[in-house]
């Protein structure tokens, strides 16, 4: 039997603010422990919260940025449970009144159609502290870090509109895009900025009905989301076409030794008994607040993918590819610039340069080779200084440090030759020197000549050192091997 | 609504209270009384009402985004029964 995956994600979003939701306490990433929970995030008795006017910011910027319904109040609420890292027994998050409502986002999937993901809605919260389960005390303790207790996290929750695993990374790379180029997260998902959970279940394909879901939880790169719901959706499918049924349950997914398992080992309904918060009272979004929020907001990943398009002529799928992140297309378009080739700066800022700075682990700001750099390194290719080939390796040497472009291609004497006299005498040696490689080309018909030419030309470039410039090279030796089949003599 | 005996002793199971075998007809009256108040309550007509965010009219005061904490880490953890390297250490329980 064919089956169907449906997917829906929950996705927490730490927001960029320098202090908690609900208190004075900063959020700096790797402090020591506990030593920024104060007495409201320690939940100390008459504490009382007093919300951040950033984080309801940032949220109304996400708001707009995915087209959602910002109703004019949101109400806080308690959601009660137990557990050690989180002191006040219950989290002051949103249920009933969220801060967004009903969005969208429009994914590109892989065939270049558009598809637009709902998002049912987005709320506010706090995160929880940590709990350490081993480490310099007795086994039989934890040990509670309340650094993390009261960061600002946006919750979104999607529709079940994704059909598969590549559609949701697509889906959560887009989500990553814009929470960046917003400026409302860092992004950096080894330190838990931007965290997903993820709702799969199968049915039979072309059928309608939901099959039963599983939720698993906390998962903290693309790649492991994506290994997880492939791993899950293929336990569904075992279990369904063995006669048994999925169970309800929320999982967990180990990315070390790629298996899930369940994080609880029976059903139960939580029953958190959610009330509005007493403490905090109804905020209120004006109109003329969100006007001036709009206003602010930067550019985001598909306007910006739009412009590329219109201002450098550059191909769609390569704009969509660099208007990812501000800081990349910045990149680009200082080396579109500097080059005067967009074209070029598109295909080397996302080939050469992007797979040098993906091995190294690199964002785009460290790049060891600047934009301008790259832009005057494709200039020299442009003018024929140098070849594409050789431009490689002068990249490779700008990376390593060891100068610029012009002073590399002069100390190494790696321009290009085009000096017509020069070229034919490496051109006259080579077909002397592979008669059989001639009489190749001469027998073969006049489809299969051109492959017959490239053998040759490898050899002029070998040669040369790669240095001949190919179109002037080309042009000889196929105009000496026309005069020979003409019998005009070498 | 009433209540059987049971009842309470198992409420005082979830709220963590040792209840007196001898309190428990007391508790169990007392506890009906509330219940029935619920009910009272239950049969007024609410169904064209908005649910109340807040008791107080007005609107959530907001804070600028500023550090107005200091770390004062040392005189909480005096108020610890077991703290290590900076963590405080609680009975382990893992979900």
């Amino acid at each position: 039997m064919r089956w169907d995956t449906v997917i829906g994600l929950e996705i927490h979003v730490q927001l960029s603010t320098v202090t908690k939701i609900f208190s004075g306490a900063s959020t700096l990433f790797g402090a020591k422990p506990n030593s920024q929970a104060c007495a409201v995030d320690l939940a100390m008795p008459g504490t009382l919260p007093v919300l951040n006017s950033k984080a309801v910011d940032h949220a109304i910027m996400l708001g707009l940025a995915i087209d959602a319904e910002i109703p004019s109040i949101s109400v806080f609420e308690r959601k009660n449970y137990f557990y050690p890292d989180l002191p006040k027994g219950y989290q002051t998050t949103q249920l009933e009144r969220p801060v967004i409502g009903k969005g969208k986002i429009p994914i590109v999937l892989e065939d270049g159609t558009i598809k637009e993901i709902r998002i049912h809605h987005a709320h506010l919260e706090e995160d929880a502290g940590k709990s350490l389960h081993t480490g310099d005390f007795d086994s039989e303790l934890s040990g509670i870090d309340l650094n993390r207790a009261g960061i600002p996290l946006i919750e979104i929750v999607t529709e079940p509109d994704l059909s598969s695993a590549t559609e949701a990374v697509i889906f959560a790379k887009k989500l990553h895009s814009l929470v960046t180029s917003l400026g409302i997260c860092d992004g950096r998902m080894a330190e838990g900025s931007l965290r997903f959970d993820v709702n799969v279940s199968v049915r039979p394909n072309g059928t309608n009905e939901l099959g039963t879901r599983t939720e698993t939880k906390n998962l903290n790169s693309f790649k492991f989301m994506e290994e997880a719901i492939l791993l899950e959706v293929g336990r569904q499918i075992d279990i369904l076409e063995n006669g048994g049924s999925v169970i309800q349950e929320t999982r967990l997914y180990n990315g070390e030794t790629k298996t899930g398992y369940s994080m609880r080992s029976k059903e139960e309904a939580n029953d958190y008994r959610y009330f509005p918060c007493p403490d905090l009272l109804p905020v209120a979004i004006t109109a003329s607040h969100l006007k001036k929020i709009r206003q602010t907001l930067p550019e985001l990943p598909d306007e910006r993918s739009t412009r590329l398009v219109a201002d450098y002529g550059i191909g769609k799928s390569e704009a969509n590819l660099l208007a990812v992140t501000k800081e990349l297309s910045e990149y680009f378009e200082t080396v579109a610039i500097t080059s005067k080739n967009a074209n070029q700066a598109a295909n080397w800022t996302l080939g050469e340069l992007m797979s040098r700075l993906n091995a190294a682990n690199l964002p785009i700001i460290e790049s060891p080779v600047s934009a301008e750099e790259l832009g005057i390194l494709i200039r020299r290719i442009c003018d024929d200084t140098i070849s594409g080939k050789i431009a490689k390796q002068v990249l490779d040497a700008i990376w390593k440090g060891e100068g610029t472009t012009d002073v590399i291609i002069k100390e190494r004497d790696l321009k290009q030759l085009t000096d017509t006299k020069a070229l034919n005498k490496i051109v006259t040696s080579v077909i002397s020197d592979n008669p059989k490689m001639v009489s190749d080309f001469i027998n073969a018909d006049p489809q299969r000549r051109k492959k017959k030419l490239g053998g040759l030309m490898g050899q002029i470039m070998k040669r040369s050192k790669g240095q001949a410039d190919p179109k002037r090279a080309n042009d000889l030796l196929s105009h000496k091997l026309h005069q020979i089949i003409n019998g005009e003599g070498n | 609504m009433k209540l059987k005996r049971d009842d309470v002793t198992q409420l005082g199971i979830l709220a963590k209270l040792a209840i007196d075998e001898n309190t428990i007809n007391d508790i169990k009256s007392r506890l009906e009384n509330v219940l029935e108040l619920v009910n009272q309550l239950q049969t007024a007509d609410t169904v064209n009402i908005d649910p109340m965010a807040h008791p107080q009219q007005g609107f959530q005061a907001l804070r600028e985004d500023q550090i107005t904490e200091e770390n004062d880490q040392k005189a909480f953890q005096k108020l610890s029964k077991d703290v290590q390297n900076g963590l405080y250490l609680v009975p382990k329980v893992i979900e």
